[in-house]
């Protein structure tokens, strides 16, 4: 039976465009952090990966109602005859900005770099990639051929594998070993042959990437001379230079609210909620905090958290809760009791004390619960530097010491932390992070048994289960059953989440269409009021 | 002379060849290391692994020593992976701005401080000199990030006259020279504020200190007048001690502030020794110590040499 | 950073005024040392005592009271995160100031042994020491500091060593030189005769005579610390939040200078210079009356 992958019906309308969108000169975005490289195969930052994507369209471009927009994919179509096992992809027809044509020789040349950069490769495990596939073949030109080694949930594998393939010039950079390109990343005139609306001038690592238009792209165009993403040290920073004028946009540092309501030329857009969520990772192999392991200390930990209230008083309202491991970005494939709001677990502190009570704890002499002459009290780790990150956690430490949980709290900084996690087991026993997560959310990455992403030894074989249906069997329904699972299991805990909520300058409009919150830019989504471009 | 020279240069390359090595495996037996801050959340123990393989990190220590060296040797200062960049070219480029702004700040700050010094050493004792004495005393204590903190709330964020950081208006095409001295006015002041209270002090005693000597005394009882001795002789006996500070100060120009510079925001080598430091970039900061150490070396030397060519009479240890 | 260099006082002037000014330098002097120590008091007492007499606990958040002007509830005002700014002066105080007054501590001790070393010992053990010296003295020490601040875990201990083992070296010559001096005087050479160890000899005639020396540049030791454990805060590279220091809350405020937080800048700025500015009057002070001469 063939399987249409144009499952959700047809897309988005573009607005007409009005005879008053005016040129916007030059525009200043703060990125997400510092860009180091230009080249997709090596971005494992958000930044880089924005970046790059504006140089190299993927092969789909998912919007934020989690339904693919054909018009802006390099796929002209998908189809599945198999239901799982074979995928025929056509490519639109398209060429690169020195005139030649993108053919499937770009895909393969992607797809033989990705396979030789194994766990370095960025996206590697996700949507199984590479190992997943038997073989690719291109039939012609345009069009080529994905055989994988078993069945699998189509839509699963089209939005995070298949995803990832993005065309590369291989009449340009096929002579460079793997090295070289890894050497060239960062040099702009490394870039001149792109198939996407921009291209790279200048990069000051720390500073700012400057980008043009490129003249030879066949999409939508862009309003502006150039485009510069300029590194912006700190929440403070961003606003002072928003409110002088030195940048467009930026995101709103929560604490900073009160401040920023009021400023002159600048005005707040919310976009879409995030795609990410907030949580607290717990190590379950460090015998020092061994209590992790049981699910009722777990559950007790997140009925202890008032998600709203969190949202209330930290974020300003501009937030969302989250209970189970899909973004706020992605509610439409949260299963529909979850959805509604019910879920395993809730704000309930005497719900959390019986937890701990039943799991044989019990109070101390300084109120906090313990079993066998053992304290229920734990390390936290944060990576220094946000306000609204260290806000978060002191309410959280305030509320878990109300049901008798201590957690105790240490900043470091962010490499640190990671080399910590990446470390022995007794190395850390919690800490406050975050994560992206596009397309379809199953936890193949996250919360199988050895996963890629799995660094705190989780391991629940109805969990491997309930993933596995989540992937290989067709339909919504195994992936309902493991969002349900893991907010009963709270193998991480989650946490509310800061929207992507902006500071925009009133000259600039299109902000809300140009940012989309799973990251992808569209440049040409950006206008300026007509005679009052900046300079 | 020469031979004071020679052994000085002997056991300064060997100063800096101690230093550097130090330096070099303080920096490798290190936890962490740039494969985490490269690959961000997606450091896994296989992916750094490989990730070390490719870029040579997990060779043995000595032999990635070795060919430090045998790059060194070469011209080359090494690569940084976390800016994918040759560090030789990516100092150069941060060097020059510093270069700009340490220039234009000493030579200010050497002119205020000769102009301050003559007035301090000149009026000694009476209260134009107690004045800038206490000037002097209150901003050799100031902080540097204080002074340009407050420089920054004035006159950036009161007065909206100047910009608080960068080196230019991004939104220009082609920056002017107008855009960049802009930048350079609040960071330039900060240093100058810093540099000219010790300098200052140093040359007004030198001058006070000359105008005590026994030949200024003997040419005013001739009827010399005192404009000429001032200018004549006392100013030209009195540098000579600055220009021994100057050439202290000397690896300053190169490697910059790195406080100030990072308040400003200002891309000089100083900032980016401090960005390098909070991401453990060490071929940078292990190219930086070593042009610092070699700087300091040579300006010391210098100053020595100047030294010995203005007063023969000087001894040397 | 600036040399630190002072050459000594002493009050000739060989200028007209004479006798006036010699009275004005006098009293200015006195008043010199008097301020110097008035302030070291202040500054002593905000960072030891205060802390224990102010009852707030500086890391309680208030979101509801965030980034306010001094008012009566809170007598500094309040940070991003409503914390009450008077509690974490008195806070960065006491974590400022235990680790500069026992790193200064460190330094002059290794200093003086190094020097005295240097200068009693043998002739070869001193020319040893002072080429290592010349390599430590190689680097500016901010630069060492920022180097090895971005290796080691940063807890008070190896901060304290940190600065401790940088700041030495120009105590160290100071004193190595002091030592040849004194070593040809006569008592020096009559205790030998009379069968004194070399360690008696340095401990009780050369320290006696280097006393006023040590005093005061160990004064100057202090104010440098200081200014090194802020500047490296400052820099993210010294005391690591969530515990603040003068350093790390100018930071904090000159992150969000637009929104002018005048007294989140003034505190923490003040209490360094004040620090520094003690340290310099209290030094110069005690050059002035009992330094003279050198």
């Amino acid at each position: 039976m063939r399987l249409l992958l144009i499952l959700f019906g047809l897309s988005i309308c573009t607005p007409a465009w009005g005879a008053d969108r005016g040129d916007c000169g030059t525009v200043v975005v703060p990125p997400n952090s510092d860009i180091t490289s230009f080249d997709p195969i090596f971005a494992t930052s958000v930044a880089n990966a924005q970046v790059s994507q504006l140089l190299y369209l993927a092969l789909i471009w998912i919007n934020r109602y989690q339904r693919i927009d054909w018009r802006r994919s390099l796929a002209s179509a998908i189809t599945s005859p198999d239901n799982g096992i074979t995928y025929d992809v056509t490519l639109r027809p398209w060429h690169w900005s020195d005139g030649v044509p993108v053919t499937t020789a770009d895909i393969l040349y992607m797809f033989q770099l990705i396979k030789q950069m194994g766990a370095t490769y960025p996206g590697y495990g996700e949507g199984g990639m590479p190992d997943i596939i038997k073989s690719l073949t291109a039939s012609d030109s345009t069009h080529f051929q994905v055989v994988l080694k078993r069945r699998v949930n189509a839509l699963w594998f089209t939005y995070n594998g298949l995803g990832q393939l993005q065309p590369l010039p291989v009449h340009n950079w096929g002579r460079y070993t793997l090295d070289q390109l890894w050497q060239m990343q960062s040099t702009p005139a490394f870039f001149r042959v792109v198939d996407g609306p921009l291209r790279p001038l200048r990069l000051d690592v720390g500073l700012d990437a400057v980008l043009l238009p490129n003249p030879a792209y066949e999409g939508p165009k862009s309003h502006f001379e150039r485009f510069i993403f300029k590194f912006v040290q700190s929440d403070g920073a961003a606003v002072q230079q928003i409110e002088s004028g030195e940048i467009d946009m930026a995101g709103l540092p929560t604490e900073l609210y009160s401040y920023v309501r009021h400023l002159p030329g600048v005005h707040l857009e919310e976009l879409a909620p995030a795609a990410s969520w907030d949580y607290l990772a717990i190590n379950f192999s460090n015998p020092n905090v061994a209590f992790f392991n049981d699910v009722r200390v777990r559950d007790a930990m997140q009925d202890a958290i008032d998600q709203p209230e969190l949202i209330r008083i930290v974020l300003h309202g501009f937030g969302d809760p989250v209970y189970t491991a899909v973004p706020p970005a992605d509610a439409a494939l949260l299963a529909p009791e979850l959805r509604q709001g019910h879920y395993p677990v809730r704000y309930d502190p005497a719900e959390a004390r019986t937890l701990l009570q039943d799991a044989g704890f019990s109070p101390g002499p300084d109120g906090i619960m313990q079993k066998s002459g053992k304290r229920l009290s734990f390390l936290d780790l944060m990576a220094a530097g946000s306000a609204e990150t260290m806000m978060m956690t002191e309410v959280l430490q305030s509320e878990l010491r109300v049901v008798g949980i201590d957690m105790r709290v240490r900043e470091i900084e962010f490499n640190q932390l990671l080399a910590l996690l990446s470390g022995p087991a007794v190395g850390w026993q919690a800490a406050l992070l975050s994560l992206s997560v596009g397309g379809y959310p199953s936890g193949e990455g996250l919360f199988a048994t050895d996963a890629t992403q799995n660094n705190n030894g989780y391991t629940d074989k109805t969990m491997d289960r309930l993933i596995d249906a989540s992937i290989n069997q067709s339909g919504l329904d195994g992936l309902y059953k493991y969002e349900t699972y893991v907010s009963a299991q709270q193998p991480e805990i989650f946490f509310p989440t800061p929207s992507a909520t902006y500071m925009v300058s009133d000259r600039l409009h299109g902000a809300n269409d140009f940012l989309d919150p799973a990251g992808q830019l569209a440049p040409d989504q950006l206008w300026c009021t007509a005679g009052g471009a900046g300079t | 002379m020469i031979r004071m020279i020679a052994t000085r240069l002997a056991s300064s390359t060997l100063t800096i060849f101690i230093l550097v090595t130090l330096v070099f495996f303080m920096a490798h037996l290190t936890p962490g290391g740039p494969a985490y801050s490269i690959l961000g959340m997606k450091a896994t123990a296989t992916s750094v692994q490989q990730l070390n393989a490719r870029l040579g990190l997990d060779e043995p220590l000595l032999k990635q020593y070795a060919i430090w060296w045998w790059h060194l040797f070469q011209g080359k200062l090494g690569y940084s992976y976390l800016l994918s960049r040759p560090v030789g070219s990516l100092l150069w480029q941060y060097e020059i701005n510093t270069l700009v702004f340490y220039t234009v700040s000493i030579v200010l700050s050497t002119i205020l401080s000769i102009l301050l010094g003559l007035v301090q050493g000149v009026y000694f004792g009476s209260w134009p000199a107690k004045l800038i004495g206490g000037l002097q005393l209150a901003g050799y204590a100031l902080p540097g990030f204080f002074v340009a903190a407050m420089l920054v709330l004035w006159f950036s964020v009161e007065l909206h006259w100047l910009p608080a950081s960068g080196i230019t208006n991004l939104r220009e095409v082609h920056p002017g020279i107008g855009s960049y001295a802009a930048h350079l006015v609040l960071p330039v002041v900060t240093v100058t504020i810093l540099t000219v209270s010790g300098l200052s002090r140093y040359f007004g005693e030198a001058v006070h200190e000359e105008l005590g000597k026994d030949y200024v005394r003997t040419a005013r009882a001739k009827g010399v007048s005192f404009t000429t001795i001032l200018f004549g002789h006392v100013l030209r006996n009195a540098l000579r001690p600055l220009v021994t500070i100057l050439g202290l100060s000397f690896p300053y120009i190169f490697t910059g502030g790195v406080i100030v510079e990072s308040v400003f925001n200002y891309p000089g080598l100083g900032w980016l020794m401090w960005r390098s430091a909070l991401s453990q970039d060490y071929p940078i900061l292990i190219a930086i110590v070593l042009i610092i150490g070699v700087l300091t070396i040579l300006g010391n030397l210098l100053a020595d040499i100047v030294n010995g060519l203005l007063d023969p009479r000087a001894s040397y240890e | 950073m600036s040399e630190r260099a002072l050459p000594g006082g002493g009050l000739s002037t060989g200028m007209p005024s004479a006798p006036l000014a010699r009275l004005f330098g006098w009293l200015a002097l006195r008043g010199t040392l008097a301020t110097g120590l008035a302030i070291t008091t202040a500054i002593l007492f905000i960072g030891f005592v205060a802390p224990f007499l102010y009852p707030v606990d500086p890391f309680a958040i208030h979101p509801d009271h965030a980034l306010e002007a001094p008012s009566l509830m809170f007598p500094l005002g309040t940070d991003e995160l409503g914390r009450d700014e008077l509690a974490l002066m008195l806070s960065g105080g006491f974590a400022t100031l235990i680790v500069a007054l026992p790193s200064a501590v460190l330094s002059f001790v290794v200093g003086v042994a190094y020097g005295l070393a240097s200068g009693l010992g043998p002739a070869w053990l001193d020319r040893v020491l002072m080429r290592l010296l010349d390599a430590i003295l190689a680097l500016p020490s901010l630069i060492i500091l920022i180097f090895f601040a971005s290796l080691v875990t940063l807890d008070n201990t190896s901060l304290i060593l940190l600065l401790g083992l940088i700041a030495w070296p120009s105590l160290a010559r100071l004193v190595r030189n002091e030592t040849i001096a004194q070593r040809g005087r006569d008592f020096v050479l009559a205790s030998e005769q009379l069968g004194a160890t070399r360690f008696y000899i340095a401990r009780v005639h050369l320290i006696r005579v280097m006393a006023p020396v040590l005093v005061v540049n160990g004064t100057f030791l202090v104010g440098d610390s200081v200014f090194a454990i802020s500047g490296l805060s400052f820099l993210g590279l010294g005391v690591q939040p969530p515990q603040v220091s003068w350093g790390s809350m100018l930071e904090s405020a000159l992150d969000i200078v637009a929104l002018d937080p005048w007294w989140l800048i003034l505190p923490p700025g003040l209490l360094i210079f004040g620090s520094l500015l003690a340290a310099s009057l209290t030094g110069q002070g005690l050059l002035a009356r009992y330094g003279g001469g050198r």
